[in-house]
C-alpha cells in the first residue's frame, strides 16, 4: 500500500525530474457531536521509482523564492489509519538529517517547524506500514497521511509508537517505553511473550524475585504501581505467581511505564504508572492469531460486524499443566493442580470517523492446588465503557466508566482445618478526559475521576465434609477517591520544554464500618479499646486530601542530548496489606481509614539523555530520590487475615528511596538490545513512640526489594532471511532477608532466633535466556516456531532462605528454595492469517 | 528418547523446586540465657533446662550453677534441684503443679545475673485424646531427582475438645521411646542388656489450637507425626502423645514458634522474626532473654508399632555378623553399643511390654 497524501492549495508541482504527475481533490465531511465542518485539501502527488523502491518526493512552495536567515516554515497535516480513518495518535514523523522531528497528538495532528530546504521525511507507527517520502518545501504546507496496516504482523521489525529521539526530545523524565513488537524478541519464559517481566529488564523495575507477583519501581512497593488496562485499575496483574503476567500479548497495542514523571491525568499511586493499551478490532476483515505451546496457548480473533463501523477483538489464553501433573509418578504432584486463563473481548462502534464508542471485558482467573496441603484461586474481571471524540483540530474528549472485580480464595485442604477464605476489591471508576493541542506547543489533558472502592468481607468457610473449623466473617472497609487535575506540556522553545501538572485528590473513608477507639497514647491493641462508634452507609468518617504538583522540564543541550529534571508528589489511599516477603493472591487491599493513613511521596529525578548516530544509539543515565510518609509495615507476627481490628497489627513509617540508573540501546544494526545498570536503595524506618511500634529499635532497614546492583543485558541479532536470535542477561544483588543468627530448645523442637528484620541477604540472582525465532514455517500463513530456553545455564537462583529443623538433629539448617532451578526449554508456533 | 520421557523431564524440571542446604553468613547471637521449662499438673519430678546460646551451629551449652526457684500464688517456694547437665529438678516437695495454680520462676546465675518470669496461670480444660497411626509406602523424588519408595508411620490423633464456652488453649507435643535388642555373639556368655531411648521427635507437626475457632468438639485424624521408618522400628516403637492445656499468653507464645518453625521459604511464610519470652532480667529489662516458662495441665496418650506391621525389607534385627573383620560383631554401631545412642537406658519404663 503506497501513502496517499494531500498538499495544500498552496502546493505548487513542478516536474523538473521527469517523475508522473497525477492531480485530484477530495471533500472530507466530517460529522461531529453537535456540528459538522468542511475541510478542503487538494491533493496532489508525485511518484517516481527510485532503485526498484517506490519513494516520493514533493514540493512545496517556489523553490526559488529568497529566504531571511534563520526563516522557517511549517509542515502540518493529519496521519489516519488507511483501514479505518481513525486518527493515528503517536505517529512519529522524523525528518532525517534534520533533528526535529514530531509525533502526531491524540487527533492524528502533527507540526514540524523547519528551515526550508529538501528533505527526507519518515512516517512510521506501531503496527503499520512506515512511509518514506522526500520533501522540498519552501512555504507553510499541509501533508496529510494515510497508514496502511503492516502486511506481515509477524515480521520483527522495530517499529516504535514514537519518535526515535523522544528520549531526548520530549519533556517527561522517566518514561519508559517499549511496543509489543520490541518484546516479542526477548526469549520468553515457557515461550509466554510477557509485558511486566519485559520491563523488569529495563533500569529501575525489579521484583522481590521469581515466582513473585508484581514488580518494584525505583525503590517502591507493589502497590505503589497503578497498572492499568485500557485506564481500568487492575488488582493482581500476576498469571502463574507472577511468572507471568495478565496481558495477552495478541491484544496489546502499547503500553507504558511511568517511573519518573507521572502525568497528572494518573493519580492514586505512589511509584509509578504502567499504563496498557489494547487494541480494537479490525474493522475490515476478519484476522486471526495464536499460539500453541506446551503447557498453554492462546487465540485472537477480530474483524468486522457491521464493516468499517463496528467491530469486534476476542482474545483467550489457557493452560493446560495439568494432563502433564497427572502424569507424573510423583504422589503430591499428582494430585496438584495449576492453570490459568484470561479473555479479553471488545466491541467497537464508530458512529463517524471522530466518534467511536468502546466496551472491553476482561476475565482473568488463576488456580493452584498443591496436593492435599493448599491451593488458592483468584479472578479479576473488568468491564470497561469508553467513548472518544475528536471535536475539533484542537480539542478532544475521552469518557471511561468502569465496573472492576478482585475475588481471591485461599484453600487449606487439611482435613481437620480445612477451611476457605476468600476476600478482594470490587470498585467503580469514571473518568473524562479531555485534551487540547495547539500546534507543536501546547497539548493540555484536564478533566476529573472518581473511584468507589468496596473492600469485600473476607469469609472463612469450612471446606469439605471433615472439616471442623468454624466460618468467620469480616467486613472491610469502603472508601471514595476524587481527582481532579490539568497537565500541560509546554515546548517553550527547541531548547527548553515543560510538562507541568496539578493534581487535586479527595478521599473519603465511608460507612458502614465498626471503629474501635484506643486508649490515647497507648499502643494500639483489642486490650487498649475504648469505645466503639457505628457508622451508617456512606457516612463519611474521614477525610484526606490533598495537591499533587507534577513537573518535569527538558534543557537541550544540543540536538542530540538533552537533561531533564522532575518533581512529582502522589498520593495513595489504597494499600496492600502484606507481610510476606512477596505478595500473595490472598493479600488485603485495604483503603486509608481512621488509622491507616494515605501514602505521600515525593519523586525527584535529573537525567542525562543522548542519542548519537542519527538515533542508532540511546544513552541515559538519571539519578532519582524518593521519599514516602506512612509507608504500611506490620509487627512481628502480625495477624493480618480475618482481623476485625487490623490497625493493632499495622505499623506506618518512613520510606526512602535513591539510586542512578544508567542506559545505553542499540536500536539498528545487526545486532540490538540494550545494557542497564541501576544501582538502587530502599529503606523504611519505623520509630513509634512505644518499642512495640519499632521495628529494628526505630532505625532505617532495608525494604524486601532493596537491590543495590542490578544489570539487564539483552541482544537480538537477525539470522539470514527468515530467522532471529535473542538472548537476555539478567543479574541482580539477593534481596534482604532476616537471618538465623542463633536457636534454642523448646522440648524437641529447636526454635530459631532471627536477626533483626532485612539485616542479611539471600545470593544474589543472574539468569541467562535464548531464543531462536523462525519464521514462515508454513509458506501458506504468517508464522513462526520459536524455541528458548530460560534460565540457560540452570541455575538454582535462591527465592528465599528459610530454616528446618532436619530430622535427627536440635539445630535449625540453613535452606535455600529456587522455584525455577532448571533450563526451562520451550517451544511455541504462533500463527496469523 | 520417547515423548513421554520427554515430557517426564520437561515437567519434573517445570515443577519441582530445589531446596539446597545453604548458609548465610551472620554474626551469630550467643551468650544469651536460654530457659526450656513447663511445670504440669503431672505427679513426680519435674525438669527444666537451663543454657547459654552458642550462635547458629549448635544447641545452646548446658548453664550449670543456677539458682532456681519456682513459687507458686500461695506463697509456696521450693529450690531445684541442679543435676549438672542444665538440667534442673522440681522434686515437687513444697511447691506442687496443680490445675487452675499461678507459679513464677526465678534464676539467679553464678555470676549474680537474676531474672524472674511472669506468673503462670496453670489452665485446667482438657481434651479427651486417641491417638493411632498408618504405616505408608509413598514415592518421593530424592534429591538427585529420582522416584523412590519411603516408608513412613503416621501418626493421628482423634480429641474431643473440652466444652467450656470460653476459648481453651490446647498443644500437642510427642516423643518416642524404642527398643534395641543389641548384637550378641553366639559365643558370649551373656548377651548385653536391652536399650530403650527416649527421644523427643525433633521434627513434627506441631499442634496448638484455640478451641473456639472450631465449629465441632471432635476433632479427627490430625496427623500429629510422619516418622520415616529405620532401625527404630525394628522391636516395638512407641509414641507418647502429650496434651497440654495453656493460658493464652503461653498460647501466643507457642503459636509463634509453629508459624516459625512451618516456614518452607514459600511466598505463604510468616516473616522471620523471634519469638519474645517471658523472662526478663530484674536489673537490665533490655537483656534479651530466649524460652518461655510456661505452667500447663498435662495429659499423655500413648501408642506403640509393632515390628510385626512393618513391611519395610531392610529394617533388621541386630544379628552377629561373622563377615565384619575381627568378629567384632554387626557393623552397625547402635547394634553393637545400644548405650551410645542419644537418650539411651537399660531400665524398662513400667509401661513397654
Amino acid at each position: 500500500m503506497f501513502p496517499k497524501y494531500q498538499p495544500s492549495k498552496k502546493g505548487l508541482v513542478e516536474n523538473n525530474n521527469g517523475v508522473v504527475f497525477s492531480k485530484f481533490s477530495v471533500l472530507y465531511r466530517m460529522v461531529l457531536g453537535r456540528g459538522v465542518f468542511i475541510f478542503l485539501i487538494s491533493l496532489f502527488s508525485i511518484v517516481e521509482n527510485v532503485n526498484g523502491q517506490k519513494a516520493n518526493i514533493k514540493i512545496f512552495g517556489d523553490s526559488t523564492k529568497v529566504f531571511a536567515p534563520g526563516a522557517k516554515v511549517t509542515l502540518t497535516g493529519t496521519v489516519v489509519s488507511l483501514l479505518d480513518r481513525t486518527p493515528a495518535s503517536g505517529t512519529a514523523l522524523f525528518v532525517d538529517g534534520f533533528k526535529y522531528g514530531n509525533s502526531s497528538d491524540a487527533n492524528g495532528k502533527y507540526y514540524i517547524s523547519l528551515p526550508p530546504g529538501k528533505y527526507r521525511l519518515s512516517v512510521r507507527h506501531l503496527g503499520m506500514e512506515p512511509i518514506q517520502i522526500r520533501i522540498a518545501i519552501y512555504a507553510n504546507a499541509v501533508l496529510n497521511f494515510e497508514m496502511g496496516d503492516k502486511p506481515e504482523a509477524l515480521e520483527e521489525v522495530i517499529i516504535k509508537a514514537r519518535k526515535e529521539d523522544e528520549n531526548i526530545s520530549a519533556p517527561q523524565a522517566g518514561v519508559t517505553m517499549l511496543n509489543i513488537t520490541e518484546i516479542k524478541r526477548l526469549p520468553a519464559f515457557m515461550g509466554e511473550v510477557d509485558v511486566i517481566k519485559s520491563l523488569q529488564l529495563l533500569p529501575g523495575v525489579n521484583a522481590v524475585g521469581e515466582g513473585s507477583g508484581g514488580f518494584n519501581v525505583r525503590g517502591g512497593r507493589i502497590d505503589q504501581n497503578l497498572i492499568l488496562m485500557d485506564g481500568a485499575q487492575i488488582f493482581n496483574s500476576a498469571h502463574a505467581l507472577g511468572l507471568l503476567s495478565n496481558f495477552n500479548p495478541d491484544v496489546v497495542e502499547d503500553f507504558a511505564l511511568y517511573k519518573g514523571n507521572v502525568p497528572a491525568q494518573f493519580g492514586g499511586r505512589a511509584s509509578s504508572v504502567l499504563d496498557v493499551r489494547t487494541r480494537n478490532g479490525n474493522f475490515e476483515k476478519i484476522k486471526v492469531k495464536g499460539g500453541i505451546g506446551l503447557v498453554s496457548s492462546r487465540l485472537t480473533v477480530e474483524g468486522p460486524i457491521v464493516k468499517n463501523k463496528t467491530s469486534f477483538i476476542v482474545g483467550a489464553r489457557s493452560s493446560y499443566s495439568d494432563w502433564m501433573l497427572k502424569s507424573v509418578d510423583n504422589t503430591d504432584v499428582r494430585k496438584s493442580s495449576a492453570s490459568f486463563y484470561d479473555i479479553n473481548a471488545n466491541i467497537t462502534h464508530k458512529f463517524s470517523p471522530l466518534n467511536s464508542l468502546s466496551l472491553s471485558y476482561y476475565r482473568g482467573n488463576d488456580f493452584f492446588r498443591y496436593s492435599d496441603q493448599f491451593g488458592y484461586d483468584y479472578t479479576t474481571q473488568l468491564f470497561n465503557l469508553k467513548w472518544k471524540a475528536i471535536i475539533s483540530d484542537s480539542w478532544s474528549s475521552a469518557f471511561t466508566a468502569v465496573s472492576g472485580d478482585y475475588q481471591s480464595n485461599l484453600y487449606d485442604y487439611t482435613i481437620a482445618s480445612a477451611r476457605s477464605l476468600s476476600n478482594g476489591i470490587g470498585y467503580y471508576q469514571l473518568k473524562q478526559n479531555f485534551l487540547y493541542t495547539n500546534k507543536e506547543k501546547h497539548a493540555i489533558n484536564f478533566g476529573a475521576d472518581a473511584n468507589l472502592y468496596n473492600g469485600k468481607p473476607e469469609i472463612s468457610k469450612p471446606y469439605g465434609e471433615g472439616s471442623m473449623t468454624k466460618g468467620q466473617r469480616v467486613e472491610k472497609d469502603r472508601g471514595r477517591e476524587f481527582g481532579f487535575y490539568a497537565n500541560e506540556e509546554y515546548t517553550i522553545s527547541p531548547i527548553f520544554s515543560i510538562a507541568a501538572g496539578l493534581r487535586y485528590s479527595l478521599y473519603q473513608y465511608l460507612g458502614p464500618d465498626t471503629v474501635y477507639s484506643y486508649q490515647p497514647g497507648a499502643v494500639r491493641s483489642v486490650s487498649t479499646i475504648t469505645d466503639t462508634s457505628f457508622f451508617a452507609k456512606n457516612q463519611v468518617i474521614k477525610t484526606y486530601g490533598g495537591f499533587e504538583p507534577r513537573i518535569s522540564a527538558k534543557i537541550s543541550l544540543s540536538d542530540q542530548s538533552s537533561i531533564k529534571v522532575s518533581y512529582n508528589r502522589m498520593r495513595q489511599y489504597i494499600h496492600l496489606i502484606s507481610n510476606s516477603s512477596a505478595p500473595t493472591p490472598i493479600d488485603i487491599w485495604q483503603v486509608s481509614n481512621l488509622y491507616i493513613k494515605p501514602q505521600i511521596a515525593d519523586n525527584y529525578s535529573i537525567g542525562y539523555f543522548k542519542n548519537a548516530k542519527d538515533n542508532m544509539f540511546e544513552l541515559s543515565a538519571e539519578v532519582f530520590y524518593k521519599t514516602t510518609a506512612n509507608l504500611v509495615e506490620y509487627k512481628d507476627f502480625a495477624q493480618l487475615l480475618l482481623n476485625r481490628h487490623l490497625e493493632t497489627e499495622l505499623l506506618q513509617g518512613k520510606g526512602k528511596a535513591y539510586g542512578i540508573e544508567f542506559f545505553a540501546k542499540k536500536n539498528l544494526g545487526a545486532w540490538t538490545g540494550w545494557i542497564s545498570y541501576t544501582y538502587l536503595r530502599s529503606f523504611i524506618k519505623v520509630d513509634g513512640s512505644h518499642p512495640e511500634e519499632q521495628v529494628n529499635q526505630g532505625n532505617w532497614y532495608p525494604t524486601n526489594y532493596d537491590k543495590p546492583n542490578t544489570i539487564n543485558v539483552t541482544a537480538n541479532r537477525k539470522l539470514g532471511k527468515n530467522a532471529r536470535f535473542a538472548t537476555n542477561f539478567t543479574y541482580s544483588t539477593g534481596r534482604p532477608t532476616s537471618a538465623l543468627v542463633s536457636n534454642y530448645s523448646g522440648g524437641s523442637i529447636a526454635i530459631p532466633v532471627y536477626s533483626d528484620r532485612n539485616q542479611y541477604r539471600i545470593p544474589d540472582y543472574w539468569r541467562v535466556d535464548v531464543s531462536i525465532t523462525i519464521n514462515n514455517v508454513f509458506n501458506k500463513i504468517e508464522d513462526n516456531l520459536t524455541f528458548s530456553v530460560y534460565n540457560l545455564f540452570a541455575r538454582r537462583n535462591a527465592y528465599s532462605v528459610f530454616y528446618q529443623q532436619p530430622p535427627g538433629t536440635l539445630v535449625p539448617q540453613g535452606y535455600k528454595l529456587s522455584i525455577l532451578g532448571s533450563a526451562l526449554p520451550s517451544i511455541t508456533y504462533n500463527f496469523s492469517f | 528418547m520417547r515423548l513421554q520421557n520427554i515430557l517426564l523431564f520437561l515437567i519434573l524440571l517445570v515443577f519441582s523446586n530445589c531446596k539446597d542446604p545453604y548458609t548465610i553468613k551472620v554474626n551469630g547471637s550467643s551468650g544469651n540465657m536460654t530457659l526450656n521449662g513447663v511445670i504440669t499438673d503431672d505427679a513426680g519430678p519435674q525438669y527444666l533446662k537451663l543454657g547459654i546460646s552458642t550462635g547458629t551451629k549448635k544447641s545452646p551449652d548446658p548453664l550449670v550453677g543456677a539458682l532456681l526457684s519456682i513459687s507458686d500464688e500461695t506463697g509456696a517456694k521450693e529450690n531445684l534441684k541442679d543435676l549438672g547437665n542444665g538440667q534442673y529438678q522440681l522434686d515437687q516437695l513444697s511447691v506442687k503443679g496443680r490445675k487452675t495454680g499461678t507459679y513464677t520462676l526465678d534464676i539467679i546465675l553464678p555470676d549474680g545475673r537474676h531474672y524472674v518470669s511472669s506468673a503462670e496461670k496453670m489452665s485446667s480444660p482438657q481434651a479427651t485424646d486417641s491417638a493411632y497411626y498408618q504405616y505408608i509406602t509413598e514415592q518421593i523424588v530424592s534429591s538427585e531427582g529420582i522416584l523412590v519408595n519411603n516408608d513412613n508411620v503416621k501418626v493421628y490423633l482423634n480429641t474431643n475438645l473440652p466444652k467450656e464456652t470460653e476459648a481453651a488453649y490446647l498443644r500437642w507435643a510427642i516423643d518416642e521411646v524404642y527398643c534395641i535388642i543389641p548384637s550378641c555373639s553366639p559365643r558370649a556368655l551373656a548377651c548385653p542388656p536391652y536399650c530403650y531411648i527416649y527421644q523427643e521427635v525433633s521434627k513434627f507437626n506441631l499442634q496448638v489450637i484455640k478451641t473456639t475457632d472450631y465449629q465441632t468438639s471432635a476433632l479427627r485424624d490430625i496427623l500429629l507425626q510422619t516418622r520415616g521408618v529405620d532401625f527404630t522400628f525394628m522391636v516395638r516403637h512407641y509414641f507418647n502423645i502429650s496434651q497440654y492445656s495453656m493460658n493464652k499468653n503461653t498460647f501466643d507464645y507457642w503459636k509463634k514458634v509453629q508459624l516459625l518453625t512451618e516456614r518452607s521459604g514459600s511466598i505463604f511464610d510468616t516473616p522471620a522474626a523471634s519469638v519474645p519470652g517471658n523472662i526478663h532480667n530484674v536489673n537490665d529489662p533490655s537483656e534479651i532473654v530466649y524460652g518461655y516458662f510456661e505452667a500447663s495441665a498435662r495429659k499423655l496418650t500413648r501408642i506403640y508399632v509393632d515390628r510385626g506391621y512393618i513391611t519395610k525389607t531392610d529394617v533388621t534385627s541386630c544379628v552377629w555378623d561373622w563377615s565384619v573383620p575381627g568378629g567384632v560383631g554387626n557393623y552397625y554401631g547402635y547394634c553393637l553399643n545400644c548405650n551410645s545412642v542419644r537418650g539411651s537406658t537399660n531400665a524398662r519404663p513400667d509401661w513397654f511390654f
